[in-house]
């Protein structure tokens, strides 16, 4: 029997990273050229300069910063309660099945509705942060409950034959448990809660807000405006997301080791 | 008080793998617990250890014993590394670390506290256990094929160590495997099942 090994070529994580911004680059110019109407599609070199000329203007960040602290707040309270009620639903089965249709309701409810309710329900300036949370809010709970569950049971026989009591058992088998599924529904919340808040942003029409601002460049048709503030909200959130997860496996590792 | 299981049940779905078992054991010394796999050992193990609750029975006199366990399984935490698996059984994690460090060097695994069980063999792995069952200490020893996947060297080296920290404490072994039968037990219950039951005592 022949055997043919390959070898394999080796390009680079970084290397791969560059080409696949510039290919993606490219396939953009190509759609800009090919469809031929500014209004309708800009160029990257375009979006670019009027990137520059946002950052240039005085209100820039804090426009970008009232819009970040809206989904922030918003994500953490979706986070912090999605977390507290997992654990709650996880302890005790008649809370869990009283949770259950909020959870889908909740999932299953556009967006859209949820901040038409809320700019009848409460002040503008919160609705931002309100359609974060309820977006974050069933990906953090469903997540953590299944966390839970999944818990090898036989670690926690161990834990219990060892005596570690609940710290302890908490610290060093349940988070490191659900620190993976943890980690997934924030990383997936986070980008949903940018969704959502500036969406949110836009039907409410707030000052200093990016959303604000993508209304605005809806009503007088400057595309270049929109994709801009667009790559705003990207940069953004995946710069969060990249924060988020470094300092999530720092916490884990502090804490499942100081317990 | 000497534990004794008395009248006990347990069934997992429609099999009974304990069905009136009774069982008596003394103060100290090694008992095994030797029968084929699946008749029912580890079961009767972990209802002695109170990680399983009997449906009816009861086991008695284990109030006021501190109970240790090498599981059949090593059931090692993935995330930490042989030392510090070892010093999460101390309540005080520093004096855990002094003694984890000692138990690697008697097993033999010294110059590799630092490693998580996924960059351990098998046999590291099942000494790392080993060695946080003694480090634990106690008055009972449950032992559930505590010295599987180890070589004939290691294995006596094992032996061993573990005559030597449970000699004033009651071991229970269970095994199928007639060396460490003859090598550790004071005392052999020959069990089948299941339902579990005592065919001989040796």
């Amino acid at each position: 029997m022949i055997f043919i090994i390959r070898n394999k070529l080796h390009v680079p994580d970084f290397a791969v990273k560059i080409i696949t911004v510039v290919f993606w680059l490219f396939i953009w110019q190509a759609i800009y050229v090919f469809v031929g109407q500014e209004i309708l599609v800009v160029s990257p070199a375009c979006v670019f300069v009027r990137l520059c000329h946002l950052i240039a203007d005085g209100g820039f960040w804090l426009t970008a910063f009232a819009t970040m602290g809206r989904i922030m707040e918003g994500f953490i309270i979706g986070v912090l309660s999605g977390l507290v009620l997992a654990v709650f639903a996880a302890r005790s089965h008649v809370c869990r099945t009283l949770m259950q249709p909020v959870v889908f309701i909740v999932k299953a409810t556009p967006v859209a509705s949820f901040i038409i309710l809320a700019l009848v329900w409460m002040h503008a300036d919160f609705v931002p942060a309100f359609s974060a949370s309820l977006i974050v809010f069933p990906i953090i709970w469903e997540n953590v409950l299944e966390g839970i569950q999944k818990t090898d049971e036989k670690l926690l026989q161990m834990g219990q034959m060892f005596q570690f009591g609940k710290m302890k058992t908490a610290g060093r088998i349940y988070v490191p448990s659900v620190a993976p599924y943890f980690t997934a529904a924030c990383t997936t919340g986070l980008g949903l809660s940018w969704k959502g808040g500036v969406a949110a942003e836009v039907l409410s029409d707030l000052p200093f807000s990016v959303g604000g601002h993508i209304y605005d460049s809806k009503i007088y048709l400057e595309t270049a405006d929109l994709f801009a503030w667009t790559a705003v909200v990207i940069i953004f959130s995946v710069f969060l997301e990249f924060l988020m997860k470094r300092l999530m496996k720092a916490a884990t590792d502090k804490f499942s080791l100081n317990i | 008080m000497p534990l004794q299981v008395n009248d006990a049940v347990k069934t997992y779905g429609s099999e009974k793998v304990l069905d009136g078992f009774n069982m008596n054991f003394p103060e100290k010394g090694t008992v095994c617990l030797f029968g084929p796999s699946g008749c029912g050992k580890t079961t009767l193990l972990n209802c002695i250890a109170g990680l399983e609750k009997l449906d009816s029975g009861m086991v008695s006199g284990r109030r006021g014993h501190k109970f240790s366990c090498v599981f059949q399984e090593d059931r090692l935490l993935p995330w930490l590394s042989a030392r510090e698996n070892i010093a999460a059984v101390f309540h005080n994690r520093k004096t855990g670390l002094c003694h984890a460090d000692e138990w690697l060097e008697k097993v033999g695994l010294g110059g590799k506290e630092a490693k998580r069980p996924c960059e351990l063999s098998g046999g590291m792995c099942r000494r790392v256990a080993i060695a946080r069952a003694l480090a634990f200490g106690g008055d009972v020893f449950l032992l559930d094929e505590p010295f599987q996947r180890l070589d004939s060297k290691t294995r006596s080296k094992m032996i061993g160590l573990v005559r030597e920290k449970a000699s004033e404490s009651l071991c229970i072994l269970v095994t199928h495997d007639e060396t460490e039968r003859r090598e550790m037990a004071d005392i052999t219950y020959i069990l089948e099942g299941p339902p579990l039951k005592t065919i001989d005592i040796v």
